[in-house]
């Protein structure tokens, strides 16, 4: 009795960080997924704190590995219903099974080969793992009935927590080159090999809801709009936003955008930032001759910042980078379109009740509170990020951005310029030729 | 006093080789092996928790072992909700409508509720069998399947009570079922 008392004495201690709830934070579960002819074969590592609710038996506060057979059949029989996998929408059932536990020095994770000829090899008994430490190894094997099937996976271990618990997984096609992914638990199933159209509905989509719920982009928007009393005008303006937030949209996706951690906080404090230029240039009394090239210099900016929402879902692309990426944007003109369509006639009522310069300076001025307060608080955030050491490589890179923007800029003035020239030299023709009456 | 990590973990093993040990007739078993496993970790962990409950002084209810954690009431109460809602789920079965009690009720109260939890919970498996351990619930804004919902109730039980050991040591009390 006494050395029981004195074991949980020492729990006060073993549970001294208990919170709320002692949970496991940020785990993560590695997969493999290989396909071939006529089976699928699901690998995967669960680190043991996930499965904390099966009874493997522990001695000397180590897994009794040898006496593990019956708590490693009940842990299979229950992951069977933590991974589920499908092929054409029908659910996939495993027809063999075998898992084992591993300690945490086990590196046959590297490679399929190794990880699923280590889930099938029954453990060692005299391997030591500590009470929660390590993994447990299962290798199922399904029966498919194509391997051009579009096939979809999702893990239901420990959905209460979320993204605090995630599947990694490697997919190796029969004839196609292996994709990564990373998945939450509990998120709707995943396609490892999805179909062209589904990947480019899926984006088109996911561009809808970014920019529909990406409040910062529409208020810059607003105020891109805010002074514009004809549609005509607002062509150039809407164009340049459009074409400048798809060139780093798609540079990102290419990797051709700095990568490291400051780059989105940065991004963000950048968003502000036009908010509250082009809402105060809208105070101070904006040329709208030249607001193309502020939507256009600033939609740069908002393009890397679709990008960053858009980074983790392209692993879901398969392997349609390009369509998808496509589509997203497809997505993004299509709610920036349905934005305008309410903001637009919004604006008109709105001039009907105010006189136009005092409405553009009141609604500019709400603006620029809101954007003033972002541009406060993503500066604490870009003030914590570990700034990177310019090397020559930065500078050069640096370098080649501005050279491209400048490019850029320079072509859509000198286009501008010539359509406006060409367009004049036309109206000319018509005034002398008497078809149109001369401008007074 | 304060032990080695590698102490500390082999104690905390301690308690989960009893769960163990309680567990593994059932795991021979071929046929539900999944249901059979939640009622005989319920039979276990039911007597610990309650036990465990009861042990604690009425007025150590409102004891934290830290600033950011709970009381001993709001875990009482923690153990009891997450139990109507997960064997209720789990189960098929309704969850009783049942007066709102706040964790800082009285401890005859709070123990009540959780005793009342747990029976609820014995009632709702006793039925229980494999042939639907695939299907999905829905916990809050959780979807998950059947086993999984197992699997985190069982999980969960096993932390509560290495948290309620925590909060007796804490008060110099150890749990009953660790004196026998």
């Amino acid at each position: 009795m006494r050395s029981m008392a004195a074991l949980f004495l020492t729990l006060v201690l073993a549970c001294s960080s208990v919170a709320a709830h002692d949970l496991p934070m940020n785990s993560i579960m590695n997969a493999f997924v290989k396909v071939e002819p006529r089976q699928m074969d699901l690998v995967v590592r669960v680190p043991l704190d996930l499965l904390r609710g099966v009874p493997f038996p522990v001695k000397d506060s180590q897994y009794d590995v040898g006496a593990s057979g019956p708590a490693a059949q009940l842990a299979l029989v229950l992951l069977e219903d933590g991974f589920v996998l499908s092929g054409d929408g029908v659910r996939l059932t495993p027809s063999s099974s075998s898992g084992r536990l591993s300690p945490p020095t086990d590196r046959s994770f590297e490679s399929y080969e190794s990880a699923a000829a280590l889930a099938d090899r029954p453990p060692d008994p005299p391997t030591r793992i500590f009470y929660d430490k390590g993994s447990f190894d299962v290798h199922f094997t399904y029966p498919i009935s194509s391997p051009r099937s579009v096939f979809k996976i999702q893990t239901q271990v420990a959905a209460d927590l979320g993204s605090g618990a995630m599947l990694t997984v490697r997919y190796l096609p029969v004839d196609d080159s292996s994709r990564a992914l990373i998945i939450n638990s509990g998120a709707e199933p995943a396609a490892l090999n999805p179909a062209w159209y589904h990947a480019a509905g899926g984006f088109i989509v996911l561009g809808i809801d970014h920019i529909l719920t990406g409040i910062d982009h529409l208020l810059f928007l607003f105020c891109l709009v805010i002074p514009f009393r004809r549609l005509r005008g607002l062509i150039s303006v809407i164009t340049a936003f459009t074409l400048a937030h798809s060139i780093t949209l798609f540079a990102s996706a290419f990797h051709l955008a700095p990568q490291g951690a400051w780059f989105p906080p940065f991004v963000e404090m950048a968003i502000a930032a036009s908010i509250v230029y082009t809402a105060i240039e809208n105070i101070v009394g904006a040329n709208l001759r030249r607001r193309w090239l502020v939507a256009g210099m600033f939609g740069l900016v908002h393009g890397f910042g679709f990008s960053n929402a858009l980074g983790q879902s392209l692993q879901f692309a398969g392997s349609h980078l390009l369509l998808s990426l496509l589509s997203f944007n497809i997505g993004i003109e299509i709610g920036q379109l349905a934005v305008l369509a309410i903001m637009l006639p919004g604006l008109v009522m709105f001039r009907r009740l105010v006189p136009e310069r005092t409405g553009i300076v009141i609604l500019s001025a709400v603006v620029t509170v809101i954007g003033s307060y972002w541009i406060v608080e993503r500066w604490q955030v870009l003030n914590q990020v570990q700034w990177p050491r310019l090397d020559p490589d930065d500078v050069v890179s640096a370098a080649r951005w501005a050279a491209v923007v400048l490019i850029v800029f320079a072509a859509a003035w000198m286009l501008s310029k010539w359509t406006a020239h060409k367009l004049h030299r036309r109206i000319k023709t018509l005034e002398s030729a008497g078809r149109v009456e001369r401008a007074p | 006093m304060t032990l080695p990590l590698n102490a500390r973990l082999r104690d905390l093993a301690r308690i989960f080789l009893l769960a163990g040990l309680g567990c593994v007739p059932v795991l021979a078993q071929e046929k539900n092996q999944v249901s059979n496993f939640v009622r005989v970790a319920l039979a276990e962990r039911s007597k610990e928790i309650l036990a465990a409950t009861v042990e604690m002084p009425a007025d150590k209810f409102n004891f934290k072992p830290s600033p950011e954690g709970m009381t001993f009431g709001q875990l009482t109460l923690h153990v009891a909700v997450g139990n109507y809602l997960y064997c209720s789920k789990i189960g098929g079965v309704a969850e009783p409508e049942l007066p709102k009690i706040n964790d800082t009720e009285p401890k005859d109260k709070l123990v009540e509720r959780v005793k009342a939890s747990f029976d609820f919970c014995t009632a709702a498996l006793a039925k229980l069998d494999d042939s639907n351990k695939s299907e999905t619930l829905v916990l809050g804004d959780t979807k998950t399947s059947r086993a999984m919902a197992i699997l985190t109730l069982t999980g969960t039980w096993n932390d509560h009570f290495a948290m309620q050991t925590t909060y007796l040591q804490a008060n110099g009390r150890v749990p009953p079922t660790a004196k026998n």
